[in-house]
């Protein structure tokens, strides 16, 4: 009981109007930060820090996060209406998200998007109120060996993602495993594949692949047929953009499914929103009675997707709060700002300081209700950016596609990098090898070989660890029945293979339009 | 596992298809030759050359699927759009050479000015002007409002 | 003979620039390169640093995160920038000698910069988990003489000062441990928190809220003396270990060739922010403790430091470029 009186006290203080006022300030500039393809979070987050010195610690962070889950609302924006992905996960609401666009969707999948987005946060956050020490407790009994369990299942996924040749999908996958040995192996220190260039011992960096495939490739593909390209604004009545009731329909279980799947891999540190995303994707295309559907404007492939990503982003809050460990750049940030405000994250933290940790919570919860009431009147905004011509708006994209890339380290080499792979992508694209499932070998790839290794060192090079634990032997189960379900979906579809492929030619000059 | 919709049975595939999987294959090679270079170690014990060897291998054999699959249907031409191709090449390069020593300001008028001539009927008047307007929003956005440690101009 | 007239006229030239900068410097803002990411430990120091060192120079100085590949994006940004003191460098032991020993770098290390002063280290704690059932470094040694590689220890990569401070420990009291490097302390410290490795010497902010819940047990700080915020955990040279030390230390340095006035003039102003009182405090209960140690003395230190890495680094078998 005590615990809902905490929680009441965080509302409270989340809704005294200094919280409110800088949670609305913060969720604002995520936004718009979130909009620019390119320009992250962290940049914005750091550049705000300075400013919270003077306010209250609690009113400190309720901004700074709004900041964080503000952008990623703002995140599918660019990618939606014009293939420019900021961030890997935007990547994959692009998938279904920009083909809306060429029919003349945008509106309507910049709602779905919207209201996904707050679903997957506002449900995460529940399940944060009522479930964060066990969840702590939880991510801290996945070990390498689990992690790497998982993330097999995911790249198992990956091969599903694309259309098309199956194998053509696997040679992406491979591709992005390949891409992802680039730089220093972190078992024996030894550099790969850097041919001695220093901005490589880190890896390529994601934004370049994710900006490169799509971002240019796409502005490549689209100048040719300029003439051809009319932007296909729509209408943009509040009608249009409101699904009608089948589509509501089609949506409501996609976005449940997200949000959990965002919520458990959100908690567990380090893997977080990316491999959520990809994995709330390629398990709505896999169940799918048509998943022929996804990557031409599938309303499922962006709702899923969407509900994951903010619903795994509100969950990465549990390991960063309760256990003081941070699961990526960002939170690391975050941490380290709640330090310089004189709180210390921990498992002290909510014994502690329960008004602040719930008010941070709470904030989390106003501050999507707000998203949701700022975003609404804005998506008829960003739609009218469809109507300025394309000889205008593909500059601009370059533009902010350089910088974006060049403001992560400040190397030149990025944006040869980003150059590269648009080549890269428009030769796949023109070829109809599929670029996500290259993106997912190329974040899984290098995580696998850590944890597979760090499992082994464990065990001291007994692979019994992969079976002798709980969770790996729940995961191991899951892998093995998806196996068996794929080889019984070959199985079938090799006995009904002739009938389907006669419509084949015909679909295959429509994708080839809307590529 | 999915009707193939992408090999196009009744097109014969051109010379793209079959150099990039060939590319695909030589790419696998290299990768695993290298990798091999750097020490495999067992499977128990992996050494740092163990995945590059696993995954090269296992691209040289899927591209080798991919010629095999070919045989059946591709895509007949590449159609690569070459205008946009040397121009946008063109223009990021001159960015990536330019902001450093030139400052931002330079530099995006020179992408945008650059850039926007990969459409064959742009006019000068309107690269410049597309030019002017993005190397203004770029000044606004990334060096006074985000703060970006990069010069607005050199020195 | 005339381009090599030229080159003097032009070495001279450059010289009389430089002494006249030093009489205004500084005449314009000055960036402090950070090679690590917003919001750890360096940044904090560089940015309370930077806030202190504005004041007193009546110049902006701006810090600048240049994070990535073990620091040598920064080092070679600095090494390569005109030594005219509007660079500078937050110096540690990665960017001065073990990252260019260990990674094919484009810059030499020691060399490429002026040492302008030393003003901060963090201790490395060693640590196990609380269901390791260990409470004092004997009852370690004692376990991990009795069954060689059975005890695991976990670092932040190879050739990390973690990774180095086992090392330490293993050649100091003659045992063998596994190592476990991860890509960075977070997930090491989880690991360690869930037991799934046993023992780590890591920088002590990211530990102090759990050992002050008590899920990670300190044994021993390897740090010259003890830390206000742990003052019952001794050192590993109380403990009998004689001198060892192995904490995150950093400086601040300028590209090699900067003006001695200049390097003078920054020394100067370290000195005078490090003097405050409050900042002190500030940067202590984060877990920074002040060691100021002026441009010769720091000199001094990164030789017999650079040489003692060294050595360590051999002796893990650290893969060389």
């Amino acid at each position: 009981m005590e615990m809902y009186a905490d929680i009441l006290i965080g509302f409270e203080r989340a809704l005294s109007f200094d919280a409110l006022l800088f949670c609305f300030i913060g969720v604002t500039i995520g936004t718009f930060v979130g909009v620019l393809p390119g320009v992250g979070a962290l940049a914005a987050v750091s550049l705000c820090l300075p400013m919270t010195y003077y306010l209250d610690p609690t009113v400190a962070m309720i901004m700074l996060a709004g900041i964080f889950y503000g952008a990623q609302y703002g995140s599918s924006t660019a990618s939606i209406l014009l293939n420019v992905p900021g961030t890997v996960t935007a990547a994959v609401t692009a998938l279904d998200g920009y083909p809306m666009t060429q029919q003349g969707r945008a509106g309507l999948a910049l709602f779905v998007t919207t209201i996904c987005s707050f679903v997957g946060g506002s449900i995460a956050i529940i399940l944060m109120m009522g479930f964060t020490p066990l969840i702590a407790r939880a991510a801290l009994s996945f070990s390498s060996a689990e992690y790497f369990l998982i993330m097999a299942f995911g790249l198992f996924l990956a091969s599903t993602i694309g259309s098309g040749s199956q194998l053509k999908s696997l040679a992406m996958v491979a591709l992005g495993l390949t891409l992802g040995l680039v730089g220093t192996d972190l078992n024996s220190g030894v550099s790969r594949f850097t041919f001695g260039q220093v901005e490589l011992y880190d890896g390529i960096s994601l934004v370049t692949i994710a900006m490169g495939l799509f971002g240019v490739a796409e502005i490549l593909n689209s100048i040719v047929d300029d003439t051809s390209r009319k932007p296909a604004t729509g209408k943009i009545t509040f009608k249009s953009m409101l699904p009608s009731k089948a589509e509501w329909k089609v949506i409501v279980k996609p976005t449940l499914r997200g949000t959990a799947i965002g919520a458990v891999i959100g908690a567990l540190p380090g893997s977080g929103a990316t491999i959520a995303t990809f994995i709330a994707y390629a398990v709505e295309k896999r169940q799918s009675k048509t998943p022929e559907r996804f990557g031409k404007g599938a309303l499922e492939g962006i709702a899923a997707p969407e509900a994951a990503n903010n619903s795994a982003v509100q969950s990465a809050f549990v390991p960063t709060l309760s256990l003081g460990i941070p699961g990526d750049a960002l939170m690391a940030f975050l941490l380290g700002a709640m330090m310089i405000h004189g709180v210390v994250p921990g498992p002290r933290f909510l014994i502690d300081q329960p008004q602040m940790f719930w008010g941070l919570v709470a904030s989390f919860w106003i501050g999507n209700v707000l998203l949701l009431i700022l975003n609404i009147p804005l998506i008829g905004v960003w739609v009218r950016m469809l109507s300025i011509p394309y000889n205008i708006l593909f500059p601009a994209m370059l533009f902010f596609i350089c910088i974006g890339v060049y403001s992560i380290e400040y190397q030149v080499f990025d944006i040869a990098l980003v150059m590269i792979f648009g080549i890269v992508g428009l030769v796949m694209n023109r070829l109809a090898y599929p670029a996500a499932p290259l993106l997912l070998g190329f974040i899984l790839g290098p995580m696998m070989e850590e944890h597979f290794k760090r499992a082994l060192l464990m065990s001291r090079g007994s692979f019994s660890i992969f079976w002798e634990r709980p969770i790996s032997v729940v995961l191991l189960a899951l892998l093995a029945g998806l196996l068996l379900l794929s080889a019984r979906a070959i199985w079938k579809s090799q006995r009904a293979a002739s009938p389907s492929s006669l419509s084949e030619p015909q679909m295959q000059s429509q994708t080839k339009d809307t590529q | 596992m999915e009707p193939q919709e992408n090999t196009e049975p009744g097109q014969r595939s051109g010379p793209w298809e079959y150099a990039v999987a060939a590319a695909l294959f030589l790419l696998g090679l290299y990768v695993a030759f290298e990798g091999a270079n750097v020490g495999v170690g067992t499977l128990r014990r992996m050494g740092p050359g163990f995945l590059p060897v696993a995954v090269g291998c296992g691209l040289a054999l899927l591209a080798l699927g991919i010629l095999f699959e070919l045989r059946s249907g591709g895509r007949p031409k590449l159609d690569a759009p070459v205008r946009p191709l040397v121009m946008v090449t063109l223009s990021l390069g001159t960015f990536a050479a330019t902001v450093a020593p030139l400052g931002l300001v330079p530099a995006t008028l020179l992408l945008a000015f650059i850039g926007a001539f990969a459409e064959r009927a742009m006019t000068l008047r309107r690269a410049g002007l597309t030019a002017i307007g993005l190397a203004a929003l770029g000044y606004v956005v990334f060096i006074l409002g985000f703060k970006l440690p990069l010069d607005a101009f050199w020195g | 003979m005339k381009s090599r007239l030229t080159g003097l006229a032009l070495s001279a030239l450059a010289l009389s620039a430089s002494l006249a900068s030093a009489q205004d410097y500084p005449a314009q803002p000055i960036t402090l390169v950070n090679p690590y990411a917003a919001g750890g430990s360096a940044d904090l120091i560089a940015r309370t640093l930077a806030e202190g060192m504005t004041e007193r120079l009546g110049q902006p100085v701006v810090v600048e995160n240049r994070p990535g590949a073990a620091t040598a994006i920064a080092a070679t940004y600095v090494a390569q920038s005109d030594p005219d003191g509007y660079t500078l460098l937050i110096a540690s032991s990665p960017t001065h000698f073990i990252t260019p020993e260990i990674q094919p770098v484009q810059y030499e290390g020691l060399a490429d910069f002026a040492p302008v002063a030393m003003i901060a280290n963090v201790p490395n704690v060693l640590v196990v988990g609380s269901g390791a059932e260990l409470s004092t470094l004997e009852e370690l040694v004692a376990k991990a003489k009795e069954s060689p590689d059975t005890l695991a220890f976990a670092s932040v990569g190879n050739g990390s000062l973690p990774h180095l401070s086992s090392v330490l420990l293993m050649q100091e009291t003659d045992t063998q441990m596994v190592h476990i490097p991860y890509g960075g302390a977070a997930p090491a410290v989880v690991d360690v928190l869930a037991g799934n490795v046993d023992l780590a010497f890591l920088n002590l902010p990211p530990l102090l809220p759990h050992i002050e819940s008590g899920a990670l047990v300190p044994l021993g700080v390897a740090a010259p003396e003890r830390t206000p915020l742990l003052p019952d955990v001794a050192t590993m040279a109380e403990l009998g270990l004689g001198e060892f030390q192995m904490s995150t230390w950093f400086g601040v340095s300028a590209p090699a060739n900067t003006p001695e006035d200049v390097v003078a003039k920054l020394d100067a102003a370290i000195a005078d922010t490090l003097q405050d009182e409050e900042l002190r405090q500030r940067l202590e209960a984060s877990g920074v403790m002040m060691f100021y140690k002026p441009t010769d003395e720091f000199a001094g230190f990164l030789e017999s430091e650079s040489e003692r890495l060294l050595k360590l680094l051999d002796a893990a078998d650290v893969p060389r470029n």
